[in-house]
């Protein structure tokens, strides 16, 4: 029995995917979020490589302002980005069906969205990167001190590196957004088993959390002042 | 293996001896066992890798005890004798 190849894509298919076809619109407002926030993403000691991301990868980020996810489209202006978003900002007639079409996944926080896992996961697994916030909400004063477990549970199911991001939250409009791209955090290569246990899931969510607050220290020790 | 053993396996597997379910009967909460949300969500994946058993968001929300998941076991396995 042959098996046939499995046919690639061409150059212009992947660009141009009919069915993302309404993501890609929206993807045009990266252009003035990009002028906007004038973004200058740093990444830490030695990652400059990693920038722009070319992979799967699932990126986490803090969440300070409604704006947040527009800053990640702006940020990864190059991909199509699918954001997990809350059932809250979703959930409402047009708005629902155009964040649909934007590629937001929507999680229902109350429950143990497993859908919403699947979702992410199978869309990982298919190459792309998904974006989410996983402080659980908007935290107004920028506290970095807790992330939800969600995020590695993600990542370990796709078999994806997380990237932490952090996005220094302006203190004028006019200034330009800084953002600091962590070092991937590779779940294999804390945990071999083939399926980890929840003490592992802790494990890694604080070496996430360590790593995003890492982030922050870049900015806070004065790297790249403008 | 009866679906009451193989969910102790798994549990085993998922908490690392954590939480012990051989002691507990169907009517043991998950919740008074120590499985949160997170925990609940990630024996839910590992089920589905190891029986095939397919869990929706309305079948998380209706499971409360350690009875319901072995229903659902035991439902997969009707399903797949059937």
């Amino acid at each position: 029995m042959t098996t046939e190849p499995k046919k690639q894509k061409s150059r212009f298919l992947k660009i141009f995917e009919p069915k993302y076809i309404a993501m890609d619109f929206g993807r045009l407002f990266a252009i003035p979020a990009r002028l906007a926030f004038r973004f200058k993403v740093y990444t830490k000691d030695g990652g400059e490589e990693l920038w722009p991301v070319r992979g799967r990868a699932l990126v986490v980020a803090n969440h300070t302002s409604f704006a947040d996810p527009f800053k990640i489209y702006g940020a990864f202006w190059y991909r199509r980005v699918f954001m997990i978003t809350s059932k809250e900002t979703m959930d409402g007639g047009m708005r629902s069906v155009l964040m649909k079409g934007m590629g937001c996944i929507r999680i229902d926080r109350d429950i143990a969205d497993i859908e919403c896992i699947k979702q992410a996961v199978k869309l990982l697994k298919d190459g792309r990167i998904v974006a989410m916030f996983p402080q659980g909400g908007i935290s107004r004063d920028d506290r970095l001190d807790n992330i939800k477990q969600g995020a590695v549970l993600i990542a370990m199911q796709a078999g994806v590196p997380i990237i932490p991001m952090y996005f220094e939250p302006r203190s004028k409009w006019y200034k330009r957004m800084r953002a600091v791209m962590g070092n991937p955090l590779v779940c294999s290569d804390y945990c071999k088993k083939r399926l980890p246990g929840m003490a592992d899931i802790e494990l890694l969510t604080n070496e996430l959390l360590k790593r995003t607050i890492e982030c922050k220290d870049v900015l806070e020790r004065g790297k790249g002042k403008d | 293996m009866d679906a009451m053993q193989r969910l102790c396996a798994v549990v085993k597997q998922v908490f690392d001896d954590e939480i012990d379910i051989s002691g507990a009967n169907e009517d043991t909460k998950l919740k008074d066992l120590g499985i949160n949300s997170v925990g609940l969500l990630y024996m839910a994946i590992a089920l589905e890798e190891e029986f095939g058993v397919k869990f929706l968001n309305s079948d998380i929300g209706h499971i409360q005890t350690v009875g319901d998941v072995v229903k659902r076991i035991e439902a997969k396995n009707e399903m797949d004798r059937g």
